[in-house]
């Protein structure tokens, strides 16, 4: 199911191109984040 | 503004790399869903299953964690910046 606006955002660890540390959502909280979710990299942007 | 961009694509680390690379340099995170492949589409529910890849998406999280702004975008489409900074604006 989609996530709808008004929920609880699924937090994740990842790992990051431009960092040796997992990068996750929960640790942004205090800010806004924008996620965005793309295909394929060097297909499109 | 004072927001954090993250970008997500079920590509391996290494590909993501080449690709900023690629693009001159990306200054926000690109992130691996790679392993389990997609997990983190999956649970946005944006995951294609056929393709194996994550269907393109944005979302506007608040500073509690909480979805204000969902969209997911056609094949093909290219998300303008505009209409995410016009939701950021309204946090």
């Amino acid at each position: 199911m989609e996530v709808q606006a008004g929920t609880a955002a699924p937090d994740f660890s990842l790992g990051a191109h431009n960092s040796d540390q997992k990068v996750s959502l929960s640790s942004f909280k205090g800010r806004p984040v924008v996620v965005a979710f793309m295909p394929f990299a060097f297909t499109g942007g | 503004m004072n927001c954090e961009i993250l970008q997500l694509s079920a590509d391996p680390v290494p590909s993501l790399k080449g690709w900023a690379d690629f693009l001159g340099g990306v200054p926000f995170p690109l992130l691996s869903d790679f392993w389990p492949h997609g997990a983190v589409g999956k649970a946005y529910g944006i995951f294609n299953d056929e393709r194996g890849m994550d269907k393109r998406a944005a979302y506007v999280i608040d500073a509690k964690g909480i979805v204000r702004y969902a969209k997911v975008y056609p094949q093909g489409t290219i998300p303008t910046s505009e209409e995410l900074l016009a939701e950021l604006k309204k946090l």
